[in-house]
């Protein structure tokens, strides 16, 4: 090739180009290596590269040209490996990420017999930059999916992925609340596969909001447990996410205190019982034994004969009723029946006369004697026994006085509903709690007392399997011209 | 005379076979044996009368620095060429020390063939 | 693994003798390098489809010690890869013999060998090769992976291709403990041109 070409592209060509003997002398220098080493070429031609770039390994580049010129083929030397060969110093300034061009080197044979060989230099600072950005990335990457997966493993909530409706992803916490173990067993699910059978119309109901549902585990056992399911669109694909948070241990601990909340009301209504059959009981007692003395005086009479039978029968019956009366109030009402408002009340009030005498109050009921509702007479029962015990309550624990203990009940129909007030002058409910005492667990009484659950059962009682709603208030009202403070509740019953 | 042509690869044999047929002259007949690994050469060496070997150096079973000794041992004065692609100077030299006329770089070509008869003769 | 279909026992035959000459110069000039003796073995032919190559190679590499992998791909009528594989322990042989002291050979430096040695082995042996079937080719630098389970060999030239050949020789110097496989492995394309080739000297033979 006519030098003039030759000089051209090598002067020109974006790469370095020196040609070298084995000894290492250099014999071509380029423009591009002038500009970027400022060195001139007069300067560099017939010395020893290695006099101006010290760091050079002799050893390596001279074996690497022996074995070009050997075998007449080209050698390299690798970017990834050997950073560069010849120190040149980079100007960046902004976003510098090394100090010298990474270089990449390819030696080729020229002439065997003069022992010449071209050594072509590419700048490949950009691509290693590239690859440093790259492996950063994925490191970071790398970091964050960690993060995430320890995030999603330690979660109290059971969480699964479905993609198009089939089971994509799950994380630990599910697989074991579901029994599964291995997360394969799991893929490719559709979601009513977790669900209980008999519970799956409800999942037609969930509408971004949690819902009480029961789930089946691998094993086909239920659960109870709270669930979301959110559904998303993300690249075409349809997204859900179902989190799953186990209710068993929360359900056995309800179970418990509801338990312990019907064992007190228990407890109290045996208190009522013994109360409501000492003075029968006592009554019969007296004429049974009077009935033996008079015989004994021989002082009988026809008259003591029938009149203290008449005591002994009347009480016996009173003592039955008691039992009936509270044999009812302990069945679970399975269907609503017609019944009579007052009738009720009053079968109800009976059952607390003896408690609420000893306590001083008195009670005033306010009723329509032809009230006909439909609904469940037993839950009613249960819901006014519970009010009127918290007010009793409240009396004693605000040590009202004795002769001032008044609740006031009054019945009434309005709008095709059952309205019953029940006000007492307890001196009303703290304002700032009054809005919490539906809530379940929440009392204000010592915990070995109160368990918080008997208001919230007469919430769910009335609200949810009567169908009708139950407010509180405070409210100041006039009774036989005195001025009385205290709380109001009002049931409002659909009448059928 | 008898020729004894010893290589694993049918390819080289047939190669071995046609450059010695090319350079020998309708004068000299020849009859040429073919053999595939260094023992079955030693076999025949003892075997049969031969005044030739030309034998290639990887082979099965016995390889040809193994075949060569033991031929030579059997007839020092045997007449033995290493036709290889080995051309490791080390393998030169040991082949030379173990008694070989010469050393032939694989493929064999007519010149040299030609060398190697006129050794011979 | 059947390769009657592809290369016959008269075509395999005579590859073998191409590789064994053409190797026979890489090996010396290897020898000459590193002024050492080497034991040639015979080349290996074997064809085999390309979605059995991870599990044959997994057989013949016996990965339960690192292992270095070097690739080398080769451009031109033949073409595919060129992989070199040698274990940990010959690999620090090698720079040992290529001079380097003891606490200088780093997982870098070693990395570096093992490139130029295969480097070496690819010139040599396909040139020589090349040479013998009339074809020009020319090789990309190459690449060398450490290795110590199959499934790291991420080789996205087996999908594209639907046989390969596959050549096999070792690199052995017994006093050295060194011990490394060479593979050449040839593309669909290329092996309609080595047939072609073959029968052609075949038929001069």
């Amino acid at each position: 090739m006519p030098i003039k070409k030759f000089e051209f592209i090598c002067n020109t060509v974006d790469n370095g180009v020196i040609i070298l003997d084995e000894d290492l002398n250099v014999h071509f220098w380029n423009s591009w290596l002038e500009s970027r080493t400022n060195i001139k070429s007069e300067e560099i031609i017939s010395k020893k590269l290695t006099e101006f770039f010290f760091d050079i390994n002799e050893n390596t580049l001279k074996r690497k040209i022996k074995a070009s010129l050997a075998l007449n083929s080209s050698t390299f030397y690798h970017t990834g490996i050997n950073k560069y060969l010849l120190n040149i110093e980079l100007n960046k300034v902004a976003n510098k990420v090394f100090e010298n061009m990474q270089q990449a080197i390819t030696i080729t044979p020229y002439d065997k017999n003069k022992r010449l060989v071209f050594l072509y230099i590419y700048d490949n600072t950009l691509l290693c930059e590239t690859n440093y950005e790259l492996e950063k990335t994925k490191n970071s990457l790398e970091d964050s999916l960690e993060e995430i997966n320890l995030l999603l493993n330690t979660t109290l909530e059971a969480i699964f992925l479905f993609e198009d409706d089939k089971c994509t992803n799950a994380n630990d916490i599910a697989l074991e609340l579901f029994n599964y173990s291995k997360k394969n067993e799991v893929i490719n699910k559709e979601i009513y596969e977790f669900i209980d059978t008999k519970s799956l119309e409800k999942i037609s109901k969930i509408k971004n909001k949690p819902i009480e549902i029961k789930m089946s585990r691998k094993d086909s056992s239920t659960f109870p447990a709270l669930i979301k399911i959110k559904d998303t669109k993300l690249k075409n694909k349809r997204f859900k996410i179902l989190t799953v948070m186990d209710l068993s241990e929360l359900k056995r601990k309800d179970k418990l205190l509801v338990e312990q909340t019907k064992m007190a009301a228990l407890g109290e209504m045996i208190g009522n019982i013994a109360h409501q059959w000492r003075q029968p009981l006592s009554t019969i007692t007296t004429a049974a034994s009077g009935l033996k003395m008079h015989k004994e005086l021989e002082i009988l009479t026809e008259d003591i004969f029938v009149e203290s039978i008449d005591a002994i029968t009347r009480n016996s019956k009173h003592l039955s009723q008691t039992i009936d009366d509270f044999r009812d109030f302990l069945k679970i009402d399975k269907k609503r029946v017609s019944f009579n408002i007052k009738d009720n009340i009053q079968r109800n009030i009976s059952i607390l006369e003896g408690a609420l005498k000893n306590q001083s109050i008195q009670l005033v009921l306010d009723c329509d004697d032809n009230c006909i509702i439909k609904n469940y007479p037993n839950e009613l029962t249960q819901a006014f026994l519970n009010i009127i015990n918290n007010a009793k309550d409240a009396f004693i624990d605000k040590n009202v006085d004795l002769t001032k203990r008044f609740i006031l009940i009054n019945i009434y129909t309005k709008n095709n509903n059952l309205i019953i007030k029940i006000k007492d002058n307890a001196k009303g409910i703290d304002p700032t709690i009054i809005d919490k005492i539906f809530e379940p667990y929440f009392t204000t009484k010592h915990k070995d007392v109160g368990t918080g659950l008997g208001l919230y059962m007469t919430h769910q009682l009335i609200e949810i399997s009567m169908n009708g709603r139950i407010e509180v208030c405070n409210e100041s009202f006039n009774y036989k011209d005195i001025n009385m403070y205290g709380a109001c509740f009002k049931l409002t019953l659909p009448l059928d | 005379m008898n020729i004894l042509v010893a290589d694993d690869s049918k390819m080289a044999r047939k190669i071995a076979i046609k450059t010695i047929k090319e350079t020998l002259s309708e004068n000299l007949q020849a009859n040429i044996i073919e053999v595939n690994n260094g023992e079955e050469a030693l076999a025949t060496y003892q075997k049969e009368n031969i005044d030739v070997v030309f034998l290639d150096l990887t082979m099965p079973i016995m390889d040809g620095f193994e075949a060569l000794q033991k031929i030579k041992e059997y007839d020092k004065d045997a007449k033995v060429i290493v036709v290889s692609a080995d051309i490791q100077k080390t393998s030169m030299d040991k082949v030379r020390e173990f008694g070989a006329i010469d050393f032939v770089k694989k493929p064999i070509n007519i010149e040299k063939m030609n060398q190697i008869i006129q050794k011979i003769l | 693994m059947s390769n009657e279909i592809i290369l016959n026992e008269d075509e395999k035959d005579c590859l073998q003798e191409l590789m064994n000459i053409a190797y026979g110069s890489a090996t010396a000039a290897i020898t000459e390098i590193l002024d050492a003796f080497a034991t040639l073995s015979i080349p290996r032919i074997e064809v085999i489809k390309t979605k059995n190559l991870k599990n044959h190679l997994s057989k013949e590499v016996n990965l339960n010690s690192t292992h270095f992998v070097c690739m080398q791909q080769i451009n031109g009528p033949i073409a595919g890869e060129n992989l070199f594989v040698i274990d940990n322990n010959s690999a620090k042989n090698i720079a040992i013999k290529f001079g380097l002291e003891e606490d200088e050979i780093t997982e870098i430096e070693l990395c570096d060998i093992i490139l130029e040695i295969t480097n070496i082995l690819s010139s040599s042996t396909i040139s020589k090769l090349a040479e013998d079937m009339k074809a020009m080719v020319s090789f990309s630098p190459p690449d060398v992976k450490i290795l110590d389970n199959i499934n790291k060999l991420d080789n996205q030239f087996i999908e594209k291709y639907q046989n390969v050949i596959i050549i096999s020789t070792r690199l052995k110097f017994e006093d050295l403990d060194i011990d490394g496989q060479l593979m050449i492995l040839t593309t669909d394309k290329s092996i309609t041109y080595i047939k072609k080739t073959i029968n052609k000297i075949l038929n001069e033979i």
